[in-house]
């Protein structure tokens, strides 16, 4: 599996730092959730549990869902529990609930179009007890914080009301080889994700910018700056953490292991690399 | 998006933003200074329009104004390069000194007003006045963003620029007049004075509302007198022409029929910080990259500790990477309470603690890694102590249980293996397997004791280079305290966390080790040097501020007898000091002469807080602790402050209580702990409940409600140790929290079982009830508090403590030193060391007093006084 990537001269958006990942591209074609849900070759179907909805998917190319992607609608919001890649047919996947004042409502969910932000997703990829409760009680503090009201305590809410400031940290043009980006804060590390290649990566790159954003949006309310890893050093974590395989459904195959201070995700299908992600703890 | 460039300067870093534009710290490559980057997040489409407006700010050349340099521009993007200040901005000020002492108020105000009446004078307005736009720095403040709102408001907004709470009403409908500013300072100095800014509101609406009405001079506080209450609220008028029209008029109205010049003072009146001699402040500011300080007693190593601290700060170290551990819990309180005194904001900040709570943070973010399961528990010694004897027990094991646990502790903290050990074979090969066993047995029961905490904190820096490097990145600075009693473990952890670039700071004295036993190493302190080879440097402190001469010569005398030390001049400016040699015929007749001395030492005016009776070990005490009780002298035989009102404490007595005398609804409690498995209710009326609780559907209810009856019927049986051991289980008071909670605990718990089991050893029939009023006594007695009474303590508990007059009690062969044969030199000189440490916690008097006889065999008196004094007295 590819491992060595090179870092380049960061870009700044406001307080957040932006250092872009570059690297060979690998050959790897796969349809995106968005776009199959629009044109309905994927369906994301409740079971009645909170924590499993079924995927039902009639596409071409296998279908890769990134961890956190939010879908909306029937009972409650989710967001996926993990990356993953799917093949045609129905599966069970693992979700969290992103709007813990819901379970009414019916019909199919659609993706939102957020990603959850960084802290979510490193809360969903450490293994610990209660993520769910643990989930919930951080969308409701990043509420608080950022002022977001929401009957339901719906995630996509914080997205939606801070919309405006969130747009500016979208304003990043990519380099030509980038396949990746890890993101600080002028408080800390906020995370990285490494993708197969360039399109893969862009398909991808605005969303997490507001995703990385709703995060980078709060610590701008703290003028200074504060201690975080190198970037070379969260590289060298993605490189050297010891991982373990975890189950996940597809035909992917999820790595993860933790190194002190960050949690390291890598899904990769026949020894490429699809996604790899990195988090502060 | 901004590269890592903008026009000629290089991005370094984000320093702060409002809604519309952010500031970078910058530098200019060509001439390698730094510089403030405004960048607004507008366009470029008024540039023209910009570039006129800040060829105005160009010409403003004043001290108490960020001096503007140029504009760049990088693609679309305009930036304005400003001065770069480090410094707070006064927003902060206010945040931590509102309501500022009104000198100091006047002085910053003073220049503010200085700095605007000038830029009004040259033709500029502010238009956006506000804590955030002043940055002080020293004792000079200046502002920053002068005429820049319109820029940074952009182009949404270019009508009105400004922050509503300090927008004079006219600025509303986008009008600016030199005294809109003016009503901008007045809010200021009323928020400076008061804390408040009388027009904040959570709406809008209201706001504009409060600000049409201004300051009233009923709404400033009348302690600020009526000058500055009319000032504030004509500065503050609804009409502009009803304002002052110079700053300087509203500063001047503020102070007017002063005789006195403005009130300048420098920076809020701070304590001061202890005067430090020049060998102090010397070592404090050491510019090696390993630094030892040596001093012996009253030197001030700690002082010169907490300089260097403030020292680092002062430089601009992150206060959250530098370390300082202590070796103890009250050492750790005492040093947080002295730094706080200097650095009151960044105390907070620091990695502080003893070395158990540093290595319990980092077994805490590190739990996968070290394989112990997750929600393990720190237990203390006395609860480790009674595993270790369940697994000799279960293995045949007849050896003594203490001397299993110490030979333990000592193989894990020298990191040696038990091979080294100087014992029989048959003993090694016992304590081998009781050690594996003792292992197994805490992961399987999921506890850690003490030692452990250390021992896997150093396995997972030593095993794991990714864990490792991330502390010694994050750690730029480890200040140790009493380096000489670390221990081998701990010395290696320190090692481990040393990274390329951290600085070691360490002080000690090598004559004060007293840990050698459970395996301290004053040898660091001797070979410091050795250890250290390069960019190092040893600091002596040779003046001792505690202690007189009186004292220094005869401690001298004792501790130049040991031949392991390293060499080191004490002396003192203090004359006086007095030490007195006594001699009793019997031990009782020398506790009736120690407490007799008290008592007239007392009636001349003394307070007994000023006395201490120290003796080797605590049984030599116990009828000191009688007499005094005899006498109505007040006493604390322990430090532990507010022990009995830490929750966990009174949590485990309400358990006692309920042992002692239950009660249906205390039954119901402890039965629902953690998670409310019955309801009391359906039980009203039900004497039996205890019955039919036992035999409930619930198995988790029957498994509780039958170990709460056993213990209340067994409960006249159980010693009081025993019961809050198993109260300490029953309740998993040890396993709620995170990690460094439940070490803090564990630690406070520890004492309390310590309390516990002294009082039961002093008792052989001790009971709950007794206890229960013991403890009712002691805290009647205010021995809890430690704040009054005399001290009656052990010499290990009396390190790093000081009174006026100290009793050695008890200096005989076979107490102290405790044994008269066959003493090995290194123990003999840890013993002198340890009377070398109680002789100097005396600042003005010391006794060192000795029986003719213990029981009714002859004692000899201890050869320590005859290397004080070159004789030993005839009786």
């Amino acid at each position: 599996m590819r491992e060595n990537f090179e870092l380049a001269e960061p870009a700044f958006l406001s307080n957040m730092v932006i250092y872009p990942i570059g690297g060979e591209g690998e050959d790897v074609e796969v349809a995106l959730l968005e776009e199959e849900s629009r044109n309905g070759r994927a369906r994301i179907l409740e079971t009645g549990e909170v924590n499993s909805l079924d995927v039902d998917y009639d596409g071409g190319a296998e279908l890769f869902i990134i961890q956190g992607e939010e879908i909306i609608g029937a009972r409650q919001n989710r967001i996926f529990a993990s990356s993953m890649v799917l093949p045609r047919g129905r599966e069970r996947v693992p979700v969290y609930c992103v709007e813990r004042g819901r379970w009414s409502g019916e019909g199919e969910l659609r993706p939102s179009g957020y990603i959850a932000f960084p802290t979510v997703r490193s809360i969903i990829s450490s293994e610990g007890p209660e993520i769910q409760s643990t989930v919930w009680k951080e969308i409701s503090r990043k509420q608080t914080t950022l002022k977001v009201q929401s009957k339901t305590m719906a995630m996509t809410e914080s997205f939606r009301q801070r919309q405006d400031e969130l747009n500016y940290y979208r304003d990043y043009q990519p380099l030509p080889d980038q396949v990746g980006f890890a993101v600080f804060s002028n408080l800390r590390f906020l995370g990285l994700d490494i993708f197969a290649n360039g399109k893969l990566f862009r398909a991808f790159m605005e969303k997490l910018l507001l995703s990385y954003g709703l995060d980078a949006l709060e610590d701008r309310m703290t003028s200074g700056a504060g201690q975080a890893p190198s970037p070379a050093k969260v590289l060298r974590a993605l490189r050297e953490t010891k991982l373990e395989e975890k189950e996940v459904p597809g035909t992917g195959k999820l790595l993860a292991g933790i190194a002190r201070l960050l949690v390291v995700r890598k899904l990769a299908k026949e020894g490429i690399l699809i996604h790899a992600s990195v988090f502060p703890r | 998006m901004i590269s890592s460039k903008f026009g000629r300067f290089r991005i370094k870093r984000w320093l702060g933003g409002g809604r519309f534009a952010d500031v970078y710290l910058v530098e200019d490559p060509l001439i390698g200074k730094e510089f403030a980057l405004k960048i607004a997040r507008g366009r470029e489409e008024n540039l023209k329009q910009l570039i006129e407006e800040v060829k105005l700010l160009a010409e403003l050349l004043h001290p108490n104004i960020v001096r503007f340099y140029t504009v760049e521009k990088d693609g679309e993007r305009v930036g304005i390069v400003l001065e770069y200040i480090q410094g707070k901005s006064l927003r902060e000020i206010i945040k931590e000194e509102a309501p500022m002492d009104r000198g100091r108020a006047l002085m910053l105000l003073k220049q503010m007003a200085d700095a605007i009446d000038y830029a009004h004078e040259k033709g500029v307005l502010h238009r956006d006045l506000k804590p955030e736009n002043i940055i002080a720095s020293g004792t000079s403040v200046k502002i920053t963003d002068f005429g820049l709102a319109f820029f940074m408001e952009g182009e949404m907004t270019r009508s009105v620029a400004g922050t509503p709470p300090y927008m004079a009403p006219e600025c509303w409908k986008g009008k600016y007049y030199p005294e809109s500013d003016i009503f901008s300072l007045g809010v200021i100095a009323y928020e400076m004075l008061t804390g408040i800014n009388p027009f904040f509101s959570d709406s809008i609406e209201t706001t504009l509302k409060k600000i049409k009405k201004g300051i009233s001079r009923d709404q400033v506080p009348p302690h600020l007198g009526p000058k500055i209450a009319k000032a504030i609220a004509k500065a503050t008028s609804k009409e502009p022409e009803n304002r002052f029209s110079k700053a300087l008029e509203f500063l001047n109205a503020m102070v007017e029929g002063e005789d006195k010049e403005l009130i300048i003072l420098k920076g809020k009146p701070k304590r001061k910080r202890a005067e430090l001699t020049r060998e102090q402040l010397e070592a404090a500011h050491s510019p090696f990259r390993y630094t030892l300080v040596v001093g012996g007693p009253g030197t001030g190593k700690t002082q010169t500790l907490i300089e260097r601290v403030s020292y680092l700060i002062e430089k601009g170290v992150a206060p959250e990477g530098i370390l300082i551990t202590t070796f103890t819990k009250k050492g750790r309180e005492d040093l947080a309470e002295r730094i706080a005194r200097h650095q009151k904001d960044a105390v907070n900040y620091l990695w502080l603690g003893t070395f158990h709570q540093i290595c319990s943070r980092v077994l805490e973010a590190n739990l996968e890694l070290i394989g112990y399961p997750a929600g393990f528990v720190v237990v203390p010694e006395r609860i480790s102590s009674a595993k270790l004897r369940k697994v000799m027990d279960r293995l045949g094991i007849k050896y003594s249980l203490s001397e299993f646990s110490a030979l333990i502790s000592r193989v894990v903290s020298s990191l040696r293996p038990i091979e080294g050990l100087k014992i029989g074979e048959e003993k090694k090969k016992a304590l081998k397997q009781a050690l594996e066993a003792y292992r197994e047995l805490k992961r399987e029961e999921g506890i850690m004791d003490y030692d452990d905490v250390l021992f896997l904190t150093h396995e997972l820096l030593r095993k794991n280079p990714l864990v490792r490097e991330d502390y010694q990145e994050f750690i730029t600075d480890i200040l140790v305290d009493e380096f000489q009693d670390l221990n081998n473990l701990q010395f290696q952890i320190i090692k481990l966390l040393l990274g390329p670039k951290t600085r070691l700071f360490a002080t000690g004295d090598d004559d004060q080790s007293i840990y050698q036993w459970r395996g301290g190493r004053p040898e660091l302190i001797r070979e410091f040097k050795k250890i250290f080879p390069e960019n190092s440097n040893v600091y002596l402190l040779t003046r001792s501020h505690r202690l007189g001469e009186g004292i220094i010569s005869p401690a001298l005398n004792l501790i130049s007898a040991n031949k392991r030390r390293m060499e080191k001049v004490l002396w003192s400016e203090k004359k006086h000091g007095k030490l007195v040699v006594e001699h009793l015929p019997t031990r009782a007749e020398e506790e009736e002469f120690v407490v007799s001395e008290i008592a007239q030492e007392a009636l001349k005016g003394r307070s007994f807080n000023e006395f201490a009776i120290l003796a080797r070990s605590n049984y030599l005490l116990r009828g000191y602790v009688r007499k005094l009780g005899e006498n109505e002298i007040p006493y604390s035989i322990m430090f532990a402050k507010n022990l009995v009102r830490k929750r966990e404490i009174t949590f485990l007595l309400d358990f006692l209580r309920f042992l002692r005398k239950p009660t249906k609804s205390s039954f119901f409690f402890f039965l629902n702990l953690g998670d409310k498995l019955v309801n009391k209710e359906d039980f009203k009326g039900k004497r039996n409940y205890v019955e039919l609780l036992k035999e409930h559907e619930n198995p988790k209810v029957r498994e509780r409600a039958g170990f709460l009856a056993s213990l209340m019927e067994k409960s006249g049986e159980i010693p009081p140790a025993t019961a809050l051991k198993l109260a300490v289980e029953y309740t998993g008071i040890l396993k709620r929290g995170t990690l460094q909670s439940r070490m803090i605990r564990s630690e406070t718990i520890g004492e309390f079982l310590d309390l516990a089991q002294d009082f039961q050893e002093r008792n052989p029939r001790a009971d709950i009830p007794g206890f229960l009023d013991y403890i009712k006594l002691l805290e009647g007695q205010g021995i809890f508090h430690a704040e009054e009474g005399v001290k009656v303590l052990s010499v290990h508990a009396s390190k790093g403590l000081e009174f006026p007059v100290v009793f050695i009690v008890d200096a005989y062969e076979g107490a102290f030193p405790p044994f008269t044969t066959k003493m090995g030199s290194r123990r003999l000189e840890e013993e002198r060391r340890l009377f070398y440490v109680a002789m100097t916690r005396a600042t003005e008097k010391l006794y060192i007093i000795y029986p003719h006889k213990e029981g009714r065999n002859p004692v000899e008196p201890s050869r320590f006084i005859r290397e004080i004094l070159g004789f030993v007295p005839i009786f």
